[in-house]
């Protein structure tokens, strides 16, 4: 019961960067992969600002307002410059890797004792992060139901459209983009606070994390209608950590679980409809 | 050819493509041509002539090599295209790319409406959209109705091609690009295109281009024909 909730937990953080790959990846046509440097941003910039006094609630807004300038920087490199997005955005992963370092000042950090939060791990705590995580999915959904949320969906699916209609579709993309980034730095930010420490390395395949869960959330939601879409980042995310529960539980040192994960994500994907229709029945 | 007046201005146009060569393909060689309010021209000429690098051309896909296209007095040759769509309807030859494939039809109708305007935050209802094309047509008012909740890749490619056009009419343009905007639609939806848009040009009086090869549609009702060929545009009026 205790390794559910802890699997609930981390898919409760973790939702905001299957949330981001589905902005990025569906939504916006950008397929952004500077999201490990971003979760870690979001993680260092918190950590920095809970050093330095700003309070629990600050520090995660400032961790997760960094994610915002970076997702805009790269929206607007790719833009300026007609640099692919994926050479754009490994660009600023490269750079991150230097300006994590710089901002953090040592390759990790323990937080513990600059949190005058207590740092809860009972049910209020968990009730808070599950909370969180359901407003802010229950906001994306009705925000895109809207003419404003419905034409920014189309960024990367109809480009065309919404030229067709007097839309600047570079701004669309920038918005997507930076909104990813919130999402990505807010999910490192948090898995920070809920470590309790930060490390340089935290973000190493939180990519893999976003699209793995978004695509197995799809193989099983769909992506018909917006509430599938949507839906799909919670399905996958819970999926993919109850995957890399199932690994531990069998054994499996902590060093080979991304193997692991990656084998079963793997496996997964690779099932025909009708084998997951049997399987999920 | 050119009337000082005329609502759209296409001076000394010109347009050649480098091929994999080297070489230049020219495609248009000085097009001049003006159109006033409430006019349609029906665009023809053989594959390949360049109905649709034109079109292309008036709507800011393409930039031109030498030229200037004005519209109700402005230069427009160096706006980006989505500025100058706040002022100009589009069909695309591929209607599907005029719609959003993934939006129920009254998402899209919402999203075209607002045309010059911001989108809101509000959730989309089309009631108001409905009504004001149901001034200029019945027909296509009850085809909105009757498909408003569906999402446009689930209808067929007749009722896509007239959505677009339906689409392209929508938030007030002064001028209307159209590139085969009947070739998949049927007898009864081929009568309520043209109903609507000839209700709509005669009411509103704005401008329209339609790439064409149907002669018959063209003599029926256009004002304007264009005739393409050798890489020059001929201009006849046709008496209706």
């Amino acid at each position: 019961m205790d390794q559910l909730l802890a699997i609930i937990i981390l898919s409760s953080i973790l939702i905001f960067v299957a949330t981001a790959a589905m902005l990025t990846f569906r939504f916006a046509g950008f397929p952004d992969l500077s999201v490990d440097g971003v979760f870690t941003l979001g993680g260092v910039v918190f950590a920095k600002c809970l050093i330095n006094g700003f309070g629990l609630f600050a520090s995660l807004v400032v961790g997760a307002s960094a994610g915002l300038v970076v997702g805009a920087l790269t929206a607007m490199i790719a833009d300026r410059f007609r640099i692919n997005p994926l050479l754009a955005s490994v660009l600023i992963l490269t750079i991150l890797y230097s300006v994590n370092l710089r901002v953090l000042g040592t390759a990790n950090q323990p937080l513990y004792q600059y949190s005058d939060f207590p740092h809860l791990h009972g049910a209020l705590y968990s009730f808070g992060l599950i909370s969180l995580a359901i407003i802010i999915m229950l906001g994306a959904y009705l925000f895109f139901k809207t003419e404003m949320g419905s034409a920014l969906r189309m960024t990367g699916s109809s480009p065309k459209f919404l030229i067709a209609v007097g839309r600047n579709i570079s701004v669309y993309r920038a918005v997507l983009v930076s909104a990813a980034g919130v999402f990505v730095s807010l999910s490192g930010a948090l898995l920070s606070f809920h470590l309790g420490f930060v490390d340089v390395a935290i973000g190493n395949g939180t990519i893999i994390v976003g699209i793995a869960s978004l695509i197995i959330g799809e193989k099983i939601c769909g992506r018909e209608r917006l509430g599938a879409q949507i839906g799909s980042a919670a399905v996958g995310i819970v999926l993919y950590e109850l995957a890399a529960g199932v690994a531990l539980s069998l054994g499996i040192s902590a060093t080979d679980v991304k193997l692991a994960t990656g084998i079963i994500t793997i496996s997964l994907l690779g099932l025909s409809k009708r084998d997951r229709d049997r399987f999920l029945s | 050819m050119i009337e000082i007046d005329s609502y759209l201005k296409v001076n000394n146009i010109c347009k050649a493509f480098e091929q994999p060569d080297g070489s230049q393909l020219l495609v248009l060689d000085c097009v001049s041509f003006g159109l006033g309010p409430g006019e349609i021209m029906a665009l023809m000429g053989p594959n390949g002539s360049g109905k649709t690098t034109l079109v292309r051309l008036i709507a800011g896909e393409l930039s031109p090599d030498s030229g200037e296209i004005w519209l109700q007095g402005q230069n427009i040759t160096q706006k980006p295209e989505y500025q100058r769509s706040t002022a100009i309807g589009r069909v695309y030859q591929e209607s599907y790319k005029s719609l959003a494939s993934e939006l129920t039809v009254q998402e899209i109708l919402c999203i075209a409406s607002k045309r010059k305007g911001r989108l809101s935050f509000k959730f989309a209802r089309a009631e108001s959209v409905l009504e004001s094309v149901g001034l200029y047509s019945a027909e296509a008012e009850q085809f909105l109705r009757s498909h408003l909740s569906i999402p446009t890749h689930l209808l067929s490619g007749g009722q896509n091609q007239l959505l677009a056009l339906i689409v392209a009419l929508l938030g007030e343009p002064s001028l209307v690009l159209l590139d085969e905007h009947l070739a998949s639609l049927d007898q009864k939806y081929r009568s309520v295109a043209d109903g609507f848009l000839t209700m709509y040009v005669r009411t509103r009086q704005c401008s329209v281009i339609a790439a064409t090869h149907d002669k018959e549609w063209a003599e029926m009702t256009a004002s304007v024909e264009g005739t393409l060929s050798n890489h020059v545009l001929g201009i006849r009026p046709l008496a209706r």
